[in-house]
């Protein structure tokens, strides 16, 4: 199936300029391969989609009719008080401002530090660079868990070479504050710097040379040249790190829930808590709604349904901003070149 | 000292001015990866080692971290009377080869079909990339499993139809264990969605820089589109196809159950020495898995250069 799909498809790429072969032929084979293509890629669409949107339909259900075989595509009765109660549960108004700062702090760090590690990688030659390099793969294929203890308890007693103990006579604990996570990403190890390190250092090798050479030529130092000229050129690598590390950042619970597991403002965590027990989430919230629904309280089919809609609370923003850069963010992963060899 | 260094600000140039291009090139290298290498040795390569101390010994961190040699005690407890490690860590494995290669092939054909010029390729494209945002973590298993009640689950997917198609396979005479590859995959088929979404990209990316006049070439030399599939496409994709090996099994490592249980077993049980025997113990896990696998796929990547 899948490789005649393939042979049909290239035959139809191909097939356009041969015209010494019988065109009728052609032809034929031609909207065969388009329509087999078609076909693949709406199945794969419904499958990506399916449940997304069903838990979309969920979401705007009315309570009374949940698990209806009336709603299952089409709500019977359309209703917003999911949404309402969904967002109550996990303290949306606060939530959404504050992980959208949060995400977007972490993202400019993780960012400009694994943008220098991997323009160095790329184009300074200095002693043990590929045994560096070496460690950034390392880096990528351990999984960040296993050193879950030590960083723990690292934070625990915040201090670096010495230094905070020198000057306050005991070290920090940055336990329950973000500052731990700031920490982390700044340096470059945060959540997939490795990769993010390798995709910058693809795309700043996938640059002429020619346009430092010249600068340097000019008279520009290593620095004027990288913030003027490389920058500028590596936009669409630059785009690429930022979706992924602000999409990564958004989603991520481990590190939060590890080292400031009290802040209910991020939104990821506050969406972890309240699923796994929505009952009591449920009763916390129960005196701030007017619930009319209070016999809907122990029943499963309503917890459920109130936790998908909170699932799409917490996915709906990255939609929103993916739809505003989608076009850019595909073209730009074309043009860096995250494979360039 | 002092009149050494004024003598340098004197006659205009620092000994920066001095040094011939490649020693700056170096030190400009170095500059650039201060922070990194920070990190590096904060946070990888400083708990690597306390990580391998921590297994030897058994420790309390309240009030303060104190450590007991006790020897292998927390490895035999891991693998010999812990339970659930073992079991956990088996799937794990096994789940890992049965995803990998279905992540790989999926990957290459969605880009393959995204590659093309067609209609509404702007909108299929923005689609497939919706895995990617939907990523990480909670939200992910939470949509999968709805998903997977969506399409009916494993027994009933044992109801309709899968049996009848798993006797025709036997009646073709396929072993039973690809029969049950087969229908696992098909069972797995969100997982393997979900975990497509950069491998897509990286696919759609490389082919996207195949040099044209290849398929120019195939294509005088009478190659057929199978062929020129299999001669060209497949080969010049090679290197992102052990690229993106890599990345799938790390990924699907980062997801594990054993993390979990790691996790519960540090913070919610307190055996901090056994949480890093098994973090030990998987660490080896993974950098073995991955570097087989990858030097066994390296064998056949083509470098074009």
């Amino acid at each position: 199936m899948t490789e005649s799909t393939i042979k049909l498809a290239r035959q139809n790429k191909t097939g356009k300029k041969a015209l010494n072969v019988p065109l009728m032929k052609k032809k034929g084979k031609r909207w065969l391969g388009s329509f087999l293509r078609l076909l693949l890629i709406i199945c794969l669409s419904y499958l990506i989609l399916a449940p997304i949107l069903q838990n979309i339909v969920v979401a705007f259900t009315h309570p009374d009719d949940l698990g209806m075989a009336t709603s299952v595509w089409v709500p019977q009765n359309v209703s917003t008080q999911n949404w309402h109660v969904a967002s109550l549960m996990i303290n949306y108004a606060q939530a959404l401002p504050y992980t959208f700062l949060h995400t977007s702090i972490m993202v400019i760090l993780q960012t400009v530090c694994t943008m220098l590690a991997g323009y160095s990688f790329a184009r300074f030659k200095f002693r043990f660079r590929s045994v560096l390099f070496a460690f950034v793969v390392f880096t990528i294929i351990v999984p960040p868990q296993v050193f879950m203890m030590p960083q723990y308890l690292f934070f625990r007693s915040f201090d670096i070479f010495g230094i905070i103990t020198a000057i306050t006579g005991k070290p920090l604990n940055l336990l329950g504050s973000t500052a731990s996570l700031y920490v982390m990403s700044a340096v470059g190890m945060g959540l997939k710097s490795g990769l993010y390190v390798y995709i910058f250092r693809q795309t700043f090798r996938g640059l002429p040379k020619e346009l430092e050479e010249a600068a340097y030529i000019d008279g520009a130092g290593f620095l004027r040249t990288f913030t003027s000229i490389v920058l500028p050129a590596a936009q669409a690598g630059i785009l690429t790190v930022v979706v992924l590390s602000f999409v990564w950042n958004w989603n991520d619970s481990y590190y939060t829930n590890l080292f400031d597991n009290n802040n209910i403002r991020h939104l990821m965590l506050a969406y972890g808590k309240a699923i796994s027990s929505v009952d009591e989430a449920l009763a916390s919230i129960s005196s701030k709604v007017p619930l009319t629904y209070s016999f809907l309280l122990k029943s499963p089919v309503y917890e459920a349904a109130i936790a998908k809609t909170a699932s799409m609370l917490v996915f709906l923003p990255l939609v929103v901003l993916y739809l505003f850069i989608q076009r850019k963010f595909v073209q730009g992963v074309e043009r860096s070149g995250i494979t360039g060899m | 000292m002092t009149t050494a260094s004024n003598k340098v600000k004197k006659s205009g140039g620092s000994w920066y001015y001095r040094l011939p291009f490649p020693r700056k090139m170096a030190l400009w290298g170095i500059i650039f990866l201060i922070p990194w290498l920070l990190g590096f040795f904060l946070f990888f390569l400083t708990p690597m080692i306390q990580v391998v101390r921590y297994s030897f010994n058994e420790m309390s961190i309240v009030p303060r971290l104190e450590l007991n040699y006790v020897g292998l005690q927390n490895y035999t407890q891991a693998l010999q009377i812990d339970p659930n490690f073992n079991r956990i860590l088996v799937n794990t494995l096994g789940e890992v080869l049965l995803l990998t290669p279905l992540v790989i092939v999926f990957s290459l054909l969605c880009a393959i079909l995204l590659n093309g010029k067609f209609k509404g390729r702007a909108i299929a494209r923005a689609i497939f990339f919706i895995p990617i945002i939907m990523a990480t973590g909670l939200l992910l298993q939470r949509v999968t499993s709805m998903s997977a009640q969506l399409a009916g689950d494993t027994q009933n997917a044992r109801v309709f139809g899968a049996g009848f198609v798993a006797e025709l396979l036997f009646q073709l005479g396929i072993g039973r264990q690809m029969v049950s590859y087969l229908l696992n995959s098909v069972n797995n088929i969100f997982k393997v969605v979900s975990l497509s979404g950069i491998q897509i990209l990286i696919f759609l990316s490389a082919l996207q820089s195949i040099s044209p006049a290849l398929y120019e070439v195939a294509k005088i030399e009478g190659a057929t589109g199978y062929e020129t599939f299999w001669k060209v496409t497949v080969v010049m994709v090679s290197p992102m196809i052990l690229t993106c090996t890599v990345y799938t099994l790390a990924d699907l490592f980062l997801r594990s159950d054993v993390i979990d249980l790691m996790y519960s077993v540090a913070f919610r049980r307190s055996q901090f020495g056994l949480s890093a025997a098994m973090s030990v113990v998987y660490l080896i896990m993974c950098v073995l898995v991955i570097g087989i696998i990858s030097s066994l796929v390296r064998r056949v990547v083509f470098y074009y250069d």
